[in-house]
């Protein structure tokens, strides 16, 4: 029995589906101006991609900063929401069941959850108010320089000495690296995103800190795919932390296995 | 600049006279809300009408003596509580306060109740004051009393109190303090302190502590009795209306109708699944919060810090010494924990915690509050490991809806709750293994 | 181009590396303690009287990366703090065998709470510090400093009598002799110290065993004299506001054609200020002293004293400009703001407003604003 996790992220908008423990499929696109629709769509990509109808899919979770709008939209018979942190929480464990820690990296938010040893949320913390800790200082980051963000992090490993960023707001950061790069000499790109990386990874280590030292941290989100910061992370853990494939499709892959859980408690019939 | 969204005094008059037709009209809350905008609306008529009653008007910050004002004919207007009724009324009143303080050079890192006075008061819609009154708890931001006072040319008079007021030296001092308020008083109003009347007053003070704790140990009940919409309703009562026979009647019929509820079998919620504390302030810049809160995760806020007393809060030691016995009141009374050391605060909220039952804790994260910025870590781990209760923080401004999205609340309310219903202290406490 | 100064090479060799420095391992392979003190209202005579080393919590030249402090304390309370905080964590302060604070504002009264909560030290204490400034507070704050004696007695297992106290009073009060000749120094045309050089002096006071401060500064200002040291820059300034410890901050500010010639610093002018009284009873001479004795500052509830002393120092140093710096999130410093400019303004003294971040180099934007600034002092200057 197939269910599919639909997560309408500020960014993108991921749908997983999932039968048992196989993922069969999963899709991304960007979400729009209606939620309605990308979460739609998203679902008939991950349709397409897996050979399933519509009507394979049994039940269906939705999760994100988006979500509410969607529940009518997308057409499955059963469809529930699950909150942002159980969904990450969730998937996190079903890759990684010892993770004890899962640090989620988004476009515009970031979270540090302590999970129990059966995969519950604990704890839970999201950034503070400023966008520093996230993926927003990468875009802006990526149109300054003209540097596609999914290059960035390769390029940041070969800093030779990487620039500090002194601020800690998003605004005055963009200022400040503006001034690296009409320097005389410039700084060389690595080097600043090297810094950049630097900062983020300090801003997110005082969430992971908040939760407790981790035996075994987890890194996931859109984030998480920048080797430069997943290293910087790694830095203050003092060891490799744990980074599934594909680490944007956590979330919605947890809110896939709720999906499941519902269609086996025999709650997916509305 | 538009100066039409702030509030002014008349605006807020109107604002609750149509409240109270409203909630008249309203199935299902409770009789006590009648009283407890009553209590508020007389509150901001007695400062409308001082001028022409020929009585006085002293703008202030918390921990005041409010007793000696009212033996006095002094009518106080609590700075903080004017941001929490523009709330009420007018939502858009704050942030367009905030923008006109802005434009004074008042940054945005500093208190929102004191940003929201200087704001209204630029703008010419605060309401009359003959002078400032300010006390050292409970924090630094009352040095905006000096400097407002020093900028429109109105006197002020800080009550100073020791951090550690324990010791007899703290108190001697502390009690001196009130004095001086006295001298003060007497110099700004031409009236002597008729200290018989002021033993009344003080009495009738005493009176309302004793019916908040009895209120207290009824809101403990599981259900909870309490509804949202009454649920400052102590806080209310002491502090813009101490001393006076309408705080006592208010407070007995709030008394009253809670035990009628306990009888009846009447509670907040249907089904009560969490149990709610607030380690700062109740979300003021959202009256909505907590009914919604109710509603979607039948999550029933009992108590909070802010109407918290320390101890056993027998402030009436000798009642021919109402200044001893109001010094004394001071280091016990609510609103008072944020001017003592964090971990004093988390031993008292974990007490709290234990005696009311409590779920799951929210801890309002103000921005502009630096007494709460760091000690609200140390509140949440000593909840955590005195009496296994979790915290959210919230980062919000104590007036300012705009600072962070309904959205954003909702969702961390989301994770929160559903985090909360999974845990094993939880379990264990409701008994569902 | 002038020679280096030999006496303020020393103090900077002997107080590095900061915070567990050459002179705080010498004092403490002796076997004797070391006691962290944050703002100006802690007495250090007493803490020396008792044998102890005061040493000012503080950070320094280089910028402290928040790795974990805000597990503790939340992002918005004051970068310094924050600062301490994350030393403290990193095992900087480790050296440290007590911590005693004043609660002089909420953040370094939580800074200490935190302290106390998660990283106890075998002695912990705290006074309070008086908003206002007159003899009812001087009372409460003497009765405060008795207390506080009687405790670090307890701690030490041993009295502090009137007599060492008296003794530290001569100590210190020789060093704020000393410095209070190198602020007049910087009245001079040419100053012969930059503003940089100065706060090294200021910080190693609360960093070396006083006696030795002393007989450094000595031969600083013995060579200062000798040398006929000048320091040639277009305009004079002041700064004001939160107190700086990063002396590089300072000298980027100075590398604008400009030298820093007086401050308003709890760290710098205020601890160069005026003399505890030996006529008077110890005790009560320093509790004199630290509620009345140095200009108003910042937590004093009735700043008129404050700004009056800004304008004044302005003058006598006749500075061309003040740069008013503020560690982000100080709410006195943020309740001056209006006044402060508004009456700087009357007085005809240019006023810069900057936001800092406490120890961190000085923004792009910062320096942007600074420079714009400057080519306004010169505008006025022609």
């Amino acid at each position: 029995m197939a269910v599919v996790g639909i997560d309408l992220g500020s960014q993108n908008t991921k749908a997983v589906i999932l039968e048992g423990d196989e993922i069969l499929g999963g899709a991304s696109l960007e979400t729009g101006e209606s939620a309605e629709t990308e979460a739609r769509m998203a679902v008939q990509e991950a349709l397409r991609q897996t050979g399933l109808k519509r009507e394979d899919l049994k039940a269906a979770v939705a999760t994100g900063p988006l979500s509410v709008p969607v529940t009518k939209a997308v057409n499955i018979a059963a469809l529930k929401q699950r909150s942002a942190a159980s969904c990450i929480a969730t998937g996190a464990y079903f890759r990684f069941p010892q993770a004890r820690t899962v640090l989620y990296v988004g476009a515009d938010s970031s979270m540090a959850i302590r999970l129990s040893g059966d995969g519950q949320v604990e704890d839970s913390v999201k950034n503070e108010r400023c966008a520093v800790s996230s993926g927003a200082l990468l875009d802006i980051v990526s149109r300054m320089l003209e540097i596609p963000v999914a290059e960035m992090g390769a390029m940041s490993l070969q800093a030779t000495a990487p620039q500090t960023l002194s601020s800690r707001c998003v605004v005055f950061a963009e200022g400040e690296i503006l001034s690296f790069i009409h320097k005389n000499p410039p700084v060389p790109v690595p080097d600043v995103l090297a810094g950049v990386n630097q900062c983020i990874a300090d801003g997110l280590w005082g969430m992971v800190q908040r939760m407790g030292v981790p035996s075994e941290l987890l890194i996931c989100g859109g984030v998480a795919r920048n080797v430069g910061i997943v290293k910087a992370i790694e830095a203050h853990l003092g060891k490799p932390a744990l980074v599934p494939k594909q680490p944007q499709y956590v979330r919605a892959l947890g809110a896939a296995v709720f999906a499941r859980q519902m269609e086996r408690e025999g709650r997916a019939s509305c | 600049m538009s100066n039409d969204k702030m509030l002014s005094i008349d605006e807020i008059l109107a604002g609750l006279k149509k409240a109270t037709e409203g909630v008249k009209k309203q199935p299902g809350l409770m009789k006590s809300i009648v009283g407890y905008l009553d209590v508020v609306s007389t509150y901001v008529e007695r400062i409308a009408t001082a001028k022409e009653e020929g009585k006085w008007v002293a703008s202030h910050g918390t921990q005041q003596p409010l007793e000696i004002l009212e033996a006095m004919d002094v009518r106080g207007v609590f700075n903080e509580f004017w941001g929490v009724v523009s709330d009420i009324v007018r939502l858009e009143s704050v942030p367009e306060a905030m923008s006109v303080s802005a434009s004074t050079g008042t940054p945005g890192e500093v208190c929102s109740f004191f940003r929201n006075m200087d704001g209204l008061m630029h703008a010419g819609k605060w309401p009359r004051s003959d002078f400032f009154l300010y006390a050292t708890s409970c924090c630094d931001n009352v040095k905006a009393f000096h400097t407002l006072g020093r900028r429109y040319g109105i006197p002020s008079f800080g009550l100073e109190r020791s951090y550690f007021p324990y010791t007899d030296h703290a108190m001697e001092h502390w009690k001196n303090e009130y004095k001086r308020l006295i001298v003060f008083l007497e110099e700004q109003t031409g009236k002597k302190l008729d200290y018989d009347r002021l033993k009344e007053v003080v009495a009738r003070s005493y009176r309302l502590t004793e019916l908040h704790l009895e209120i207290d140990k009824l809101v403990s009940h599981v259900p909870c009795p309490l509804s949202p919409e009454c649920f400052s309703g102590t806080l209310v009562a002491i502090r813009l209306l101490p001393g006076t026979q309408k705080g006592i009647d208010f407070l007995t019929g709030l008394r009253d109708e809670l035990k009628e509820r306990i009888d009846k079998g009447v509670s907040a919620v249907k089904d009560e699944r969490f149990r709610v504390m607030w380690t700062s302030f109740t979300p003021f810049f959202d009256p909505t919060l907590m009914g919604f809160m109710q509603q979607k995760y039948g999550a029933v806020s009992v108590c909070d810090m802010l109407s918290h007393w320390r101890g056993d809060a027998k402030w009436m030691l000798d009642p021919d010494d109402p200044l001893g016995n109001l010094a004394y009141r001071t280091v016990l009374a609510p609103g008072n924990c944020q001017y003592s050391s964090g971990v004093d605060v988390a031993a008292n909220l974990s007490d709290k915690a234990r005696r009311f039952k409590v779920d799951g804790a929210i801890f309002n994260n103000n921005f502009g509050c630096k007494t709460g910025a760091a000690y609200g870590p140390i509140i949440k781990d000593e909840l955590m490991c005195e009496v296994s209760v979790p915290t959210l923080t919230l980062n919000c401004d104590v007036l300012d809806h705009t600072f962070v999205s309904r959205a954003e609340i909702e969702s961390q309310m989301d994770s929160f709750f559903e985090m909360l219903e999974t845990s094993k202290a939880y379990k264990e406490r409701r008994n569902l293994q | 181009m002038n020679t280096p100064l030999k006496a303020l090479d020393e103090m900077i060799r002997l107080t590095s590396p900061f915070p567990e420095s050459v002179s705080v391992k010498d004092w403490k392979a002796t076997g004797r303690k070391v006691i962290g003190w944050f703002n100006p209202y802690i007495p250090e005579e007493i803490i020396h009287a008792a044998g102890m080393l005061p040493f000012e919590v503080t950070g320094n030249n280089e910028p402290v990366e928040m790795q974990g402090a805000e597990a503790h304390m939340h992002s918005n309370c004051c970068s310094k703090i924050r600062t301490c905080w994350q030393m403290q964590l990193d095992g900087k302060y480790k050296f440290l065998d007590g911590l005693v604070s004043c609660s002089m504002c909420d953040q370094d009264m939580r800074l200490f709470e935190v302290w106390a909560y998660y990283k106890k030290l075998p002695y912990m204490d705290s006074l309070y510090a008086p908003r206002k400034r007159d003899e009812v507070a001087i009372k409460l704050y003497l009765a405060d400093l008795e207390d506080f004696r009687s405790r670090l007695s307890q701690y030490l297992i041993c009295r502090i009598p009137d007599e060492h106290i008296a003794n530290s009073i001569q100590v210190y009060n020789r060093g704020r002799e000393l410095m209070h000749q190198l602020y007049e120094l910087r009245k001079r045309d040419r100053p012969p110290v930059a503003g940089a050089e100065a706060l090294e002096v200021s910080k190693a006071a609360a960093r070396l065993p006083r006696e030795r401060f002393n007989e450094l500064l000595e031969q600083l200002l013995d060579e200062i004299q000798r040398s006929g040291r000048e320091i040639k820059k277009a305009k004079r300034l002041m700064i004001i506001g939160s107190d700086l410890h990063n002396a590089n901050q300072m000298a980027a500010l100075e590398t604008l054609d400009a030298v820093v010639v007086v401050d308003e610093m709890d760290i710098g002018i205020r601890r160069a200020w005026g003399q505890v009284d030996t006529q008077l009873p110890p005790m009560e001479a320093l509790a004199r002293y630290y509620v009345m004795g140095r200009p108003v500052d910042k937590h004093t509830w009735n700043s008129d004293g404050r700004l009056e002393f800004i304008g004044d120092m302005a003058e006598q140093y006749k500075v061309d400009g003040i740069l008013s710096e503020i560690v982000r999130f100080c709410t006195y410093d943020g309740w001056d703001k209006f006044d402060l400019k508004k009456q700087m303004e009357q007085r005809g003294i240019p006023i810069l407003e900057i936001d800092l971040e406490y120890g961190h180099p000085a923004g792009a934007q910062v320096k942007i604003r600074a420079e714009a600034f400057m080519e306004m002092l010169e505008s006025r200057a022609s």
